[in-house]
C-alpha cells in the first residue's frame, strides 16, 4: 500500500513509502530503509506516521476525524514523548481523542487483576514491571535489551559459521527460521546427549 | 411522619421543575453518550510488528503489520 508522504513540501522529489510486507519485496530498489521502532522506543517519528495512517484507515476502517484511540506505551517511556505522541494524532491523523496509558497495566488488567508482576518478553527489550492497585511503580521496573532480536542475531551467525549462504541483513529470513524450526528444550544436558549420540540429525546447539 | 414527607415533597418538587441544564451540562450529557457508542481503537506499537484492533474484542485485528517504512523517490 503506497502512501504519499504529508510531510514533503518539496515539489521536485514526491516521496512514497512502502509499509510491511510489500516493503519488504522493494526492500533492495529502495533509496532509504527505516526502522522506526529500535529497542521498544520509537525513535523516527516521521516514520511512524505512515504506519499508523495505513493501520488506521485501510486495514482498521476508521473514519477521519471520528475516531477515539488507546495507546499502549512502553513502560520506560520519557516524558517528552507524550506530547510528541499526541500532537501527531490530534494534528496530523484528526482523532477525536488520545489517552496513552502503560502496556503492562493494559496487559493485567485484561486477565481481570489490578495487582501483579508483569514480566514481558519482547522483540527489542524485555521488561518485568510490578503493578500495585493499578499503578506501575516506576522505581522498580527493570529493562534488559537482551530479547528475540539478539536470538536471531546469534542464530544468523552460527549458520555462517556452519557454511551456509546467509548475509547478516537477511533478519528476516532469520527470524523465520528461528520461529518454524527452533525450540527450547526442557532438560538441556539430555538434548545434548541426544544430539552428539544420534549422527544423521545435524542440529545446531546455541 | 406524613407531614415531614408532605414538608419535602414540597421543597423538593420545586426544585426539580425550576432545574433547567445548561449549555455546558448539555453538551457533557451528549458527549457521554457518543463515547459509550463508540468503540475505541487500541494501538500497541512494537519492535517488530505493530498490534491494533478494536476494544472489547479478545484478540487485535492487525498484528503482522512489521514496522518498517521504506521511501522510494519518485
Amino acid at each position: 500500500m503506497s502512501v504519499e508522504q504529508p510531510g514533503s513540501d518539496q515539489q521536485t522529489t514526491k516521496k512514497i513509502s512502502y509499509i510491511g510486507h510489500e516493503g519488504l519485496a522493494k526492500k533492495e530498489k529502495a533509496n532509504s530503509v527505516v526502522y522506526p521502532v529500535v529497542r521498544g522506543a520509537i525513535q523516527d517519528y516521521d516514520g511512524m506516521g505512515p504506519i499508523w495512517e495505513q493501520v488506521l484507515f485501510k486495514e482498521l476502517g476508521a473514519y477521519k476525524s471520528q475516531f477515539q484511540v488507546l495507546l499502549a506505551e512502553n513502560p520506560i517511556i520519557k516524558k517528552q514523548d507524550r506530547p510528541r505522541l499526541s500532537e501527531i494524532f490530534f494534528e496530523k491523523l484528526f482523532a477525536d481523542s488520545v489517552s496513552i496509558m502503560n502496556g503492562a497495566c493494559l496487559s493485567l488488567f485484561s486477565t481481570g487483576k489490578t495487582k501483579g508482576l508483569v514480566v514481558e518478553i519482547g522483540e527489542g527489550a524485555c521488561h518485568t514491571v510490578p503493578i500495585f492497585e493499578g499503578f506501575a511503580l516506576q522505581h522498580a521496573s527493570i529493562t534488559n535489551d537482551i530479547a528475540g532480536q539478539d536470538i536471531t542475531n546469534l542464530l544468523i551467525d552460527g549458520l555462517v559459521a556452519q557454511g551456509m549462504k546467509i548475509s547478516k541483513k537477511m533478519t528476516e529470513n532469520g527470524r523465520d527460521i528461528k520461529e518454524k524450526m527452533c525450540s527450547v528444550p526442557m532438560d538441556y544436558a539430555m538434548a545434548v546427549r541426544m544430539c552428539c549420540s544420534c549422527n544423521r540429525l545435524r542440529l545446531m546447539i546455541l | 411522619m406524613n407531614l415531614l414527607t408532605k414538608k419535602q415533597d414540597q421543597q423538593i418538587k420545586p426544585k426539580k421543575e425550576a432545574k433547567k441544564y445548561s449549555e455546558i451540562e448539555l453538551r457533557v450529557k451528549k458527549m457521554e453518550t457518543t463515547f459509550d457508542e463508540s468503540t475505541v481503537l487500541v494501538i500497541d506499537n512494537g519492535t517488530e510488528s505493530i498490534k491494533s484492533g478494536y476494544s472489547g474484542q479478545d484478540l487485535p485485528r492487525v498484528c503482522s503489520i512489521f514496522d518498517i517504512t521504506i521511501v522510494h523517490n519518485a
